[in-house]
């Protein structure tokens, strides 16, 4: 029981720590594709470390939404976390407080609160970027939700730790068409749900043209700080659950022994690292779409979503 | 051929089927009349993968012969026609209009797809899982494509829309008629490859006459 | 052997024309024309007693009915073919079109023998897709962009109708196969039609219903139809005529009765249905149409929808009078259209109400056009009056009088709809600025004499031996497996 305990509390220090390593190196590859230089892989945890030293500036028509939002921010990825598969493929502690929709609410109020916190200095970029990742966040949902019922038709549960051992046994499932669907629409997902090109630029410096970036223009110091950890955690949350959960259980431990669940965190870091250069090569093909071809791309995100539950339901 | 037996066949066949209904959406979301005929393409190698799996699994040589004939005409020949006949002003580079904008078009094909399932759902008792996964995706395929050729405003589109319900009545007739007469099987692909042949020079005529092929606003004619 | 010929013989004169000027490539058009119709006289003399001619068993071969419908066809496309050198001979068009038109035509007609030449379901559905095909230059030939409009309606729709009619075919081949059946002819599904699966039987009939609707123009699916009569040469109208109101209704009638023995279907219902609905619907299309050759196209589809519901029902006389009504139709509404073409060549004008004083301009084509148009309606002493009196009799013989009466009304507002535009073009003083009548052509003169003979004769009386190979076609239809 201490064990499972244990494990859960690693898990989350594993997403809290390599987090910020795992976008460094997406920048870095990113960059280098490019054929520039490129900031160090480091890079996120100097700019953290800054920032946490820094004073912070809160406008004074503000209210107490701008000031809590980064904590929310940087907590709903550690909820989820304890729920999702990161290292084991048994189900630990806190597997069953929440399913994978209650991860996906936790999420949510993530965003929400960004989104309110956005609108709360009245900055005008605040509120456009908000509205806009509402946009992309409520084409995103029926992805999301489509993508979720097809996993539970699948797996006949909604726990990621029970969804994740049905894509193995049989061997056939592996293939099933449901599966293989199911892991284009929600890496399209992710690629919406993080602003990543083709939906939003990360690195763009334009603010008529951001989506994610701009709500944070406003914040300062430590806040700024939490708010980009607690991005680059939503992040590798989400790949978490993609790698672990949609596409197979490869590389998780399956011992119950402390060195069984340590050496699954390289392995892991392997899988997420293959995660990465096949975002990069995407980010890197594509081009920015216009606003509202966004529609468009989350519609094609649907589509296969829901074709994925038809050969299902067959 | 072993592999090809038990779930594997099923489950990999139905992959095709997915991927094979996908790009029934793709023709009617793809906005560049190049990416159209790319997409017909895929569509139909994917019918022909889908007559080979079947082939495999079934030991059937009639479907062979129907696995060979497809990939001569639709995979090689047809493609091959288009560009060779269609104006490269036709293919160029630009975004074709549709009627209806793409997200509104892609739900309309969900909805479709939805009804092809439950047009076709009470003739799969007692059916193999190849004609479960194949009938009703060749049935929404073709409802798919017949809406695509209502909400295309371009002659080639349109032409391609007109091949692609082709591709789901053959892509759900493989399964269910794998012992369908070779010759009209032959006599299919031949036709095929007369529309092409026909369409592709009457279409250029228009380009010719009208300097454009947006068919879809020809409305000269009217009963007034 | 005779079968044979009448397939071959438009292949060669497509062939041959290809090294003739176009004139002589007509001429000689017409000449094969001719021969095939009198080799597929031969056939129906063959099969004057009943029985089938067989080519290859199961796939080529011709019975009572195919043989009475292939006549009509070929006697159509011959005569067709000697107005189109008549009408070609005041076109514009450069010589290598027109020839190209010869080669064209002659193609349609090989693809329209075919449909009732082929035993085989899947042929049938191919040659019926390439009367498309081979038909698309033809309704194109004007090249100006409203043609080449029409040809794109044209070629698209019923393209598309083929191709639903193509998934419909798979999944009847699919419930006769399950029934047993080895070969895929009408007869074979007709003796397997009982133990093949309803649901399967069922959506392949709607869907073949459907698609060939669609090239058939009937009413719900009529969108290609205007157009592509307002544009394309007379000839080919009257050929495309031929097409909808003969060859698909006597593909979709023996899909019919082949099923019959399939309890659930419901096919009757359906082509009843269907047949209803463009009776009507054409009927009051035709009121309140502005082109003349629209008029006619609409009358067509009228014809077509009351030979489908006479022919969906299961009473004997039913049918004979469906069959009936198929050869006036096919013999009086090409007369129609000649008669039209030569009012476009004396007028140049397509709307009826641009067309006045036809008798003062000239006697002869207001004459003729009247009379046609009066034949083509339905009145006496022409041959679609008595086929319509069968009709009306063999209906108040059955137990559909609501369906009868239906017809009925819908034929007296097809008949005014007729008479009332004819007479706004009869009447009136000519348009002075119409210049100068141009001299008939005496090729379409020929033709539509040619074509007068039949529709005047038949209006008197049916000689005996056709009465015998009409009566032996109904019997294809109702008898239990022809």
């Amino acid at each position: 029981m201490l064990r499972m305990i244990a494990f859960n509390l690693l898990q989350v220090l594993v997403v809290l720590f390599l987090s910020p390593l795992v976008v460094g190196i997406l920048n870095r590859l990113k960059e280098r594709m490019a054929g520039k230089q490129g900031p160090s892989v480091w890079q996120l945890y100097r700019d953290i470390f800054k920032l946490m030293g820094k004073d912070r500036v809160i406008s004074s028509h503000s209210t107490w939404v701008f000031r809590f939002a980064p904590y929310v921010i940087f907590a709903s990825p550690i909820l989820v976390t304890l729920l999702i598969p990161v290292l084991t493929t048994y189900p630990l502690f806190f597997a069953f407080m929440g399913d994978m929709l209650g991860g996906g609410f936790v999420l949510a109020l993530g965003g929400f609160f960004y989104g309110m916190a956005a609108i709360d200095t009245a900055n005008p970029y605040g509120a456009m970027g908000a509205s806009r990742t509402r946009m992309v966040g409520f084409l995103g949902e029926p992805v999301f939700m489509t993508v979720f019922f097809t996993v539970c038709f699948v797996a006949n549960s909604t726990i990621p730790y029970i969804v994740q051992q049905r894509w193995l046994h049989p061997a056939g499932n592996f293939f099933a068409p449901a599966h293989l669907l199911i892991c284009v629409a929600f890496f399209m997902l992710i690629l919406a749900e993080t602003g990543k090109i083709p939906v939003d630029n990360p690195s763009g410096h334009f603010e008529l043209a951001m989506i994610d970036e701009s709500k944070a223009l406003e914040y300062s110091g430590p806040s700024m700080a939490l708010i980009k950890w607690g991005g680059a955690m939503k992040f590798v949350v989400l790949l978490c659950i993609l790698l672990n959960v949609l596409i197979a259980p490869w590389g998780l431990a399956s011992g119950h022994g402390f060195l069984d669940v340590l050496s699954a965190i390289p392995l892991i870091f392997i899988k997420m690292l293959a995660a990465v250069v096949v975002i990069v090569i995407v980010e890197t093909a594509l081009a920015k779409l216009r606003l509202f071809r966004i529609t468009g791309f989350l519609g094609l995100a649907f589509v296969i979503a829901v074709t994925a539950l038809l050969t299902r339901m067959l | 051929m072993h592999w090809m037996d038990g779930p594997w066949a099923a489950e990999v066949n139905s992959l095709v089927a997915g991927i094979f209904l996908l790009c029934s959406f793709g023709l009617l979301a793809a906005s560049q009349a190049i990416g159209c005929i790319k997409i017909y393409r895929i569509q139909s190698i994917f019918l022909v993968l889908g007559a080979a799996i079947m082939a495999a699994s079934t030991g059937n040589s009639n479907l062979w012969i129907v696995v060979a004939i497809g990939l001569i005409t639709k995979v090689l020949l047809i493609p091959f026609l288009i560009r060779r006949i269609v104006r490269r002003e036709m293919i160029a580079r630009r975004e074709l209009q549709q009627v209806r904008s793409v997200p509104v078009s892609l739900l309309i094909g969900l909805i479709l797809c939805g009804v092809g399932y439950f047009v076709t759902a009470p003739l799969l008792a007692h059916t193999s899982t190849f004609i479960q996964d194949d009938l009703p995706i060749g049935f929404s395929a073709v409802l798919i494509a017949v809406y695509t050729i209502t909400v295309r405003r371009e002659a080639l589109p349109q032409l391609l829309s007109l091949l692609a319900i082709e591709n789901g009545a053959f892509f759900a007739g493989d399964a269910i008629a794998p012992n369908f007469p070779l010759i009209g099987e032959l006599a299919a692909c031949f036709d095929v490859a007369m529309i092409v042949l026909v369409l592709g020079v009457l279409s250029t005529q228009i380009h010719r006459v009208s300097g454009s092929t947006q068919v879809g606003s020809l409305s000269e004619l009217k009963e007034i | 052997m005779l079968i044979w010929m009448v397939l071959l013989l438009p292949i060669i004169a497509a062939s041959v024309c290809e090294f003739l000027p176009w004139r002589i490539a007509g001429y000689v058009s017409f000449l094969f024309g001719c021969a095939a119709f009198a080799v597929a006289s031969c056939v129906a003399m063959g099969l004057l007693h009943g029985g089938t001619a067989t080519a290859i068993d199961h796939w080529v071969g011709a019975d009572p009915l195919s043989s009475l419908v292939l006549m009509l066809e070929t006697f159509a496309g011959a005569i067709a073919l000697l107005f189109s050198v008549g009408m070609l001979e005041s076109d514009e068009a450069p010589d290598s079109a027109k020839r190209r038109y010869f080669i064209w035509f002659n193609l349609f007609l090989f693809a329209g023998i075919s449909v009732l030449l082929m035993r085989e379901i899947a042929l049938i559905w191919l040659a019926l897709t390439l009367t498309t095909l081979f038909s698309v230059f033809l309704v194109s030939f004007d090249r100006t962009p409203a043609a080449l409009e029409a040809a794109w309606k044209y070629a698209m729709l019923t393209i598309l109708g083929a191709a639903i009619a193509l998934l419909g075919i798979l999944l009847l081949y699919w419930g006769a196969t399950r029934g047993g059946a080895v070969h895929f002819t009408f007869s074979a599904v007709g003796a397997v039609a009982a133990d093949a699966p309803v649901p399967i039987m069922s959506l392949g009939f709607v869907l073949v219903l459907i698609g060939f609707a669609t090239k058939a123009a009937l009413v719900p699916f009529h969108a290609w139809l205007p157009d592509t009569y307002s544009r394309a040469p007379f000839a080919v109208c009257a050929m495309l005529s031929i097409l909808e109101s003969a060859l698909i209704p006597y593909v979709l009638l023996r899909l019919h009765f082949s099923l019959l023995g399939a309890h659930g279907v419901h096919s009757g219902a359906w082509l009843m249905v269907i047949g209803l609905v463009s009776a009507g619907g054409a009927a009051f299309l035709m009121l309140q149409t502005h082109e003349y050759k629209r008029l006619f196209a609409y009358s067509t589809i009228e014809n077509a929808g009351i030979i489908l519901t006479v022919g969906s029902l299961s009473a004997a006389a039913a049918h004979t009078a469906a069959i009936w009504q198929i050869m006036t139709h096919a013999l009086t509404k090409p007369l129609v259209f000649y008669c039209a073409g030569l009012v476009f060549v004396l007028t140049g004008e397509r709307r009826i109400a641009n067309v006045h004083g036809l008798f003062s301009r000239s006697a002869l084509v207001g004459g003729l056009m009247m009379l046609s148009g009066v034949a083509v309606a339905g009145a006496p002493p022409f041959a679609l009056f008595l086929s319509e009196l069968g009709i009306l009799k063999a209906g108040l013989a059955s137990h559909h009088i609501w369906v009868f009466a239906l017809l009925g009304g819908f034929m007296i507002v097809s008949f005014c709809a007729i008479t009332y535009h004819l007479f706004g073009m009869m009447t009136g003083a000519p348009d002075a600025a119409q210049g100068v009548p141009r001299r008939m052509a005496p090729a379409s003169l020929a033709a539509v004499a040619l074509a007068a003979v039949p529709v005047v004769v038949f209006g008197g009386f049916i000689p005996a031996t056709l009465q015998q190979l009409l009566s032996h076609a109904a019997a294809v239809l109702s008898g239990p497996h022809p």
